[in-house]
């Protein structure tokens, strides 16, 4: 009886001590290196800013922090990582170029190598660094963070996801990773657990508009117009200066046909907003509604002084009005302005305005292929359009099938759509293809 | 076997104390509930691990109020998305009541955020309580049966199978919030669950009798079959544990929640099913493979028991889990399983032949006075309310739990001083006792009859007692000897001078406990004493001592009825001991001077016996007169003198001896030597030889202290005498001028059966007609007078040379002159005298 016992506790001691051990390697690896508990303090309070997306408070709580300890280099990590959008970032990345890494933590290096090749523009050296860490570390939410917001700059949605959803096991409160969860299930077309991030996202930053845009967007692509203008008046009334929320307002409002708000959505952006962003959003109202009424040769025929801002080729709404308004050599010239622009993603809408004039011009067939081309590189979210445009381009392919004589496939498609926005499942544009052919 | 059961004692004592603890940690998880803390009002699924999903919500609280449901799964509260269930507990401690706290939950896909008033937690569930009550209940039961049976191992295990219920319905069953208590108490409940099955495929593995797989000690291959039971038993109890683990790692292999049903995994129901099927089968078999009828019945209560107690809740805790975790469906799938320690209980006491009238008949006052003491606190806590309604006091949430404990302390002496009244009411056996002692007490007091007192200690007193027997030790000889009682009992006890000072001390009869308990550091001696006594079924020692001495002990075994034995019981019982001391000293007494009377009669008869042995006249050879007499000390004495035949042809010889010792024990030695002496004369008829094979047989005869000194003396026509003496004083030779001298003795001269070398060579002296010869054993000299003196060789001498001629008169003087020295005196030693005259010749 003695003798297993002899066995059993030391063994049970060792194991006990090595739990410890890796206990306290684990902490002091998590902690940051400064004395001074008033700089700590407000760099974690800089920290959680950051973390939920206020900027503001974060830069102010990470120079506080600055403030009392000026050795203290975490704080300059993430004041770098600010500067993008507030400006300042050189002292910060000489400061942490000029650091000597053995003199600190763990984590501490890890940033600091990190944000020395992102100050270097080293993309790749970047890269190496976060995966080196994350291999060593991979429960740290820093390296996790940061290897998820690299995957996500490169479109690489699985890996993003994958990196996101450890995350928020290690860290639920990671607002970021939920709001970037929540577009790649909307991206993916899994609407319900968007929505689900988009909320829980809300939930933990109360007082931010972000969360309430990105469920404003999915609300409008789902055609749920009415909870969409709820949530984006819930942006802007957190932060009325918060813009891309007008903007969606605006087109849940089109979506919605109540087109008698449009004037007031733009009053209320127009004190908060650039002025040329203001326009913008009324040649688009004003488009669309010329659209929707069937007036878009006149509206074309005035549309130096109905839009005289200039809009991007890429935009849709002024190719369908080109294509309707202007016939079909306007609508050529955008399509070579925007295949000189072309990138990966928005190949998708050349591919889209390809098709469309294909159909125009009653060539059914060619337009399914462009138009399915098309769908299969669009996702439905986009950093053009959001994911109406990917419902939109099944509409036209729906028509497309329709006239190529393949009314089954149109018929699944139309209730494939249907099945995400009714609304659009709808749509039938009989001017598209009355048009005489080009 | 005594061992054995010293062993399952402790074990038992580790399992009430193990028990005990389990028990206290419900109860604490009990309390838990009534703490104040903030509380939303939801109630978790415990069947969720991990996860914070809501089973149900407090009617009128915050999360009612606020929608939630059931079903519904909260994802964060206060802004803070949950980890885990402590989270939770942490967010909420962080907050007061009263206050509303934001809680994100998924209701079927869909989030939803709520506001939440924070109130109290309170307790409203009703089934839950039926499961406490019936937890404590099987608790109660499952103490009683092991208490009454510590050694009987079926109510061992039906005391961990009691344990293991209370776990479960208390812990597994709680209206589960966030706390650590609640995630402790679940987990418990959890093991509990995993271990019924095992404990109860166990318990019907060795109820009412061991199944034939378990080893009996003696039996061939003993040791191989014991570990393969016990391999077995690790088998029943581990395989469960390693179900729910391999069901965790399947679930985590699959990357999915571990799904439970009712507190366990599936897996861990199936395994459940077939214990069950198993021991019930087992059960079924071996009650019916039993001759007993009284066993059978046993097993074919609990068969009972088991399926009409256990199978409606399996069946709902499988097919219908959520019923379980219905409150108003849980009382009904609960109910029948009070069947259960009932039923079982029944069966193991009945088994032992206790008294399950007064069981049933307790259990129904106890739960009436419960009822009653509810009121009592009920109305006690309203008149209170009633009267410091406004005061802070009133207004605390510990208010009722203070409350509680002040009405139970106020209730406590009454509650001990009403004991015995309210037993005396509700059994009528109580009052019959205090009377039939009085009237057996009034029987002692006037009776001398020691075997009627002894009957009355040791068959009536257990009948009017409930115990299941009483034995009753004697001191004797510096021992406790057993006068009466079971034989398992031990025959004989060391006297413990200490315990009979204790017990007389306390004036009543004591337990073994208490004797230690009263002073930690308890003397080995009466400490070894009690457990002898404890391994043997006793509980309660009383004290035997009369006014004058010590009599002894009585010792009763444990009740077999349900009724404890009172304070009051004890002082008369302690009356009655007393007076049964008396009875028994008188008794005692008079038996002795009886068996004294019986034995002084006896020694008459051996004294004549002996008498006879002695022959009345010696007529050895022509020309000699001789006469002898042997003067015994006691009754019956070691001394003689005999006739032999001579070594001569026609002539004899006489022989006397001296047994070394006195009394009874001397006589026999004596009859030996004299048997021995008269066999081997008839053949042997040379002195010397005579001596030496006497001497063997005595010395291969009883114990080596029995030896005896024998003198011999064989006169001749002639007037030569042969003599040899062994042991004995030389023989005086009186001249014809009235000197006195000793004959020369022999070199080897050892009492006979001394050593087993002989060696013994007769000597011859030569007497002139008219002179005499003395032979006498060493009681004539040692003789002592009133003052001390004994007689002496030269007193013997002297009278000797004064006696008279002829040898009948000359012995007379000599006896006469010794018994003038000693004074009347009873003689110290045997005196033997044989003396030989030559006859004048004519």
């Amino acid at each position: 009886m003695r003798k297993p016992l002899l066995i059993l506790l030391p063994s049970l001691a060792l194991v006990l001590a090595a739990l410890v051990f890796l206990e306290l390697r684990r902490r002091e690896a998590e902690t940051w290196s400064t004395d001074s508990p008033a700089a700590l303090a407000a760099f974690e309070r800089g920290l959680q800013a950051h973390m939920r997306l206020y900027g503001e408070e974060a830069k102010a709580e990470l120079e506080a922090a600055l403030a009392a300890d000026p050795g203290f280099l975490a704080p300059r990590f993430f004041l770098f990582d600010l500067s993008g959008s507030h400006g300042g970032g050189e002292e910060h990345a000489a400061a942490i170029r000029a650091a000597d890494l053995s003199a600190l933590r763990p984590r501490e290096r890890f940033l600091a190598t990190f944000f020395r090749a992102v100050a270097d523009r080293d993309d790749e050296r970047a890269g190496r660094v976060v995966e080196e860490f994350l291999a060593a570390r991979p429960r740290d939410p820093w390296a996790l963070h940061l290897a998820a917001f690299r995957a996500w700059n490169r479109a690489e949605w699985e890996r993003a996801e994958e990196l996101y959803e450890r995350l928020v096991k290690v860290d639920p409160n990671w607002v970021l990773a939920h709001n970037h969860l929540g577009y790649i299930a909307m991206g993916q077309g899994r609407f319900a657990d968007s929505e689900a991030r988009f909320r829980t996202y809300a939930f933990v930053a109360p007082d931010q508009a972000n969360p309430h845009d990105s469920l404003g967007e999915l609300l409008i692509l789902l055609g749920r117009y009415d909870e969409a203008r709820a949530e984006l008046e819930r942006a802007v009334e957190l932060r009325p200066d918060f813009c891309a929320s007008y903007r969606n307002l605006l087109r849940a409002t089109l979506f919605a046909d109540r087109v008698d708000e449009v004037e007031g959505i733009l009053t209320r952006a127009g004190s908060q907003c650039p002025g040329e962003m203001v326009e913008g959003m009324a040649c688009h109202a004003a488009t669309w509604e010329a659209l929707r009424t069937g007036r878009a040769k006149p509206f074309w025929d005035d549309l130096e002084s109905r839009c005289p801002r200039k809009v991007s080729p890429l935009d849709l709404l002024r190719f369908r009005l080109a294509l309707l308004g202007g016939g079909a050599e306007a609508a050529r010239s955008q399509l070579a302005q925007a295949e000189a622009r072309v990138a990966e993603m928005p190949r998708a809408l050349v591919l889209h305005m390809r098709g469309l004039l294909a159909l125009a011009a009653g060539a059914a067939d060619e337009a399914c292929e462009l138009l399915r081309e098309a769908d299969e590189r669009l996702l439905y979210f986009g950093s053009v359009g959001g994911g109406t445009i990917k419902l939109f381009n099944r509409a036209v392919l729906a028509m497309a099938l329709d006239r190529a004589g393949r009314g089954g496939e149109a018929e699944a498609l139309r209730a494939e759509i249907a099945a995400v926005n009714p609304d659009l499942a709808r749509f039938d544009d009989t001017q598209l293809v009355d048009l005489p052919p080009p | 076997m005594v061992a054995t059961t010293t062993a399952r004692t402790r074990l038992s004592t580790a399992l009430f104390a193990i028990g005990l603890f389990v028990c206290a940690v419900a109860a604490l998880s009990l309390v838990d509930l009534f703490l104040p803390r903030p509380y939303d009002g939801v109630v978790l699924e415990s069947d969720s691990p991990g996860a914070v999903r809501v089973r149900g919500v407090v009617p009128g609280s915050g999360a009612e109020r606020a929608g939630l449901r059931a079903g519904d799964r909260i994802l964060g509260i206060d802004r803070d998305l949950l980890r885990s269930t402590a989270h939770a507990d942490r967010l909420l401690a962080a907050r007061r009541v009263g206050e509303v706290v934001p809680y994100l939950v998924d209701r079927g896909g869909t989030l939803v955020e709520v506001g939440v008033r924070l109130g109290r937690r309170v307790f409203a569930d009703l089934s839950y309580l039926f499961a406490c009550l019936l937890g404590f209940g099987f608790f109660a039961v499952g103490s009683f049966v092991l208490r009454r049976q510590p050694a009987l191992r079926p109510a061992q295990v039906f005391f961990l199978l009691s344990v293991l219920f209370l776990t479960f319905l208390i812990c597994r069953l709680r209206p589960a919030s966030y706390t650590w208590m609640d995630s402790f108490a679940l987990g418990l409940g959890m093991v509990a669950l995993l271990l019924l099955p095992a404990s109860f495929l166990h318990f019907f593995l060795i109820f009412p009798e061991p199944v034939p797989l378990r080893p009996r000690a003696g039996a061939p291959r003993y040791r191989l079959r014991r570990r393969l039971w016990v391999g077995l038993l690790a088998t029943i109890y581990l395989l469960p544990l390693a179900v729910l683990a391999g069901a965790l790692l399947r679930s985590r292999v699959a990357g999915s929640e571990l799904a439970l049903l009712s507190g366990a995994p599936k897996a861990n129901w199936w395994l459940l099913a077939v214990y069950l099927g198993l021991g019930l089968t087992a059960l079924a078999l071996n009650s019916r493979r039993l001759a007993d009828p009284r066993l059978r019945g046993g097993g074919f209560l609990v068969l009972l028991g088991s399926i009409f107690g256990l199978a409606p809740f399996l069946a709902v805790a499988v097919a219908f889990p959520a019923a379980l975790h219905t409150d108003p469906h849980r009382l009904f799938v609960l109910a029948a399983l009070a069947l259960v320690p009932l039923t079982f209980a029944v069966a193991i006491v009945r088994y032992q032949l206790l008294d399950v009238r007064v069981i049933l008949r307790k259990s129904l006052f106890y739960t009436f006075l419960t009822l009653v003491l509810s009121a009592f606190y009920g109305l006690a806590l309203a008149a209170f309310n009633a009267v410091a309604q406004r005061s802070e006091v009133a207004r605390t949430a510990y208010f009722p739990l203070l409350f509680a404990l002040a009405v139970v302390l106020l209730l406590e002496p009454l509650r001990r001083w009403s004991l015995g009244r309210v037993n005396r009411f509700v059994y009528p056996e109580r009052g019959h006792l205090e009377r039939e002692i009085a009237e057996m007490e009034l029987a002692l007091s006037a009776s001398a009859d020691l075997p009627a007192v002894v009957r009355d200690l040791v068959v009536r007193l257990p009948q009017l007692l409930e115990i299941r027997f009483a034995g009753l030790y004697l001191l004797r000889e510096g021992a406790l000897r057993r006068e009466a009682g079971p034989a398992e009992l031990p025959a004989e006890l060391p006297y413990q001078a200490e315990l009979h000072r204790r017990l007389a001390i306390a004036g009543r009869p004591l337990r073994c406990a208490e004797l230690e308990g009263r002073e930690r550091a308890a003397p080995a001696g009466p400490r070894r004493l009690c457990r002898q006594l404890e391994e043997a079924g006793v509980e309660w020692l009383g004290d035997l001592t009369s006014p004058r001495r010590q009599l002894g002990l009585v010792v009763l075994s444990t009740s077999s009825g349900q009724l404890p034995l009172e304070e009051a019981d004890l002082a008369l019982l302690g009356r009655l001991l007393r007076q049964a001391a008396v009875a028994l000293e008188t008794g005692l007494l008079l038996d002795e001077r009886a068996r004294r009377a019986e034995l002084e009669r006896e020694l008459e008869i051996a004294s004549t016996v002996q008498a006879e042995l002695l022959p009345a006249r010696l007529r050895l050879t022509r020309g000699w007169s001789v006469a002898a007499a042997c003067r015994p000390a006691r009754h019956v004495g070691g001394d003689f003198f005999a006739e032999l035949p001579g070594p001569r042809l026609g002539g004899g010889a006489v022989v006397f001896g001296d047994v070394a010792g006195k009394g009874v024990p001397g006589a026999l030695v004596m009859m030996a030597a004299h048997e021995a002496l008269q066999t081997l004369a008839l053949t042997h008829r040379d002195p010397a030889a005579l001596f030496d094979l006497a001497n063997r047989r005595l010395y291969r005869t009883g114990s080596r202290r029995s030896f005896v000194a024998v003198g011999y003396i064989a006169p001749a026509e002639d007037g030569e005498v042969e003599y040899l003496v062994a042991g004995q004083p030389p023989l005086l030779l009186r001249r014809r001028g009235g000197e006195v001298e000793e004959l020369p003795l022999g070199r080897h001269r050892l009492p006979l059966g001394a050593l087993l070398d002989g060696g013994y060579v007769a000597s011859r002296a030569a007497l002139a007609p008219g002179e005499l010869l003395l032979g006498y054993s060493d009681g004539a000299i040692d003789a002592l007078s009133p003052e001390g003196e004994p007689f002496g060789a030269a007193r013997l001498a002297h009278t000797l040379a004064s006696s008279p001629a002829r040898p009948e008169a000359a012995v007379d003087h000599l006896l006469s002159t010794i018994a003038a020295h000693s004074g009347g005196a009873e003689a110290y030693d045997d005196i033997t005298l044989v003396v030989l005259a030559r006859e004048p010749e004519t």
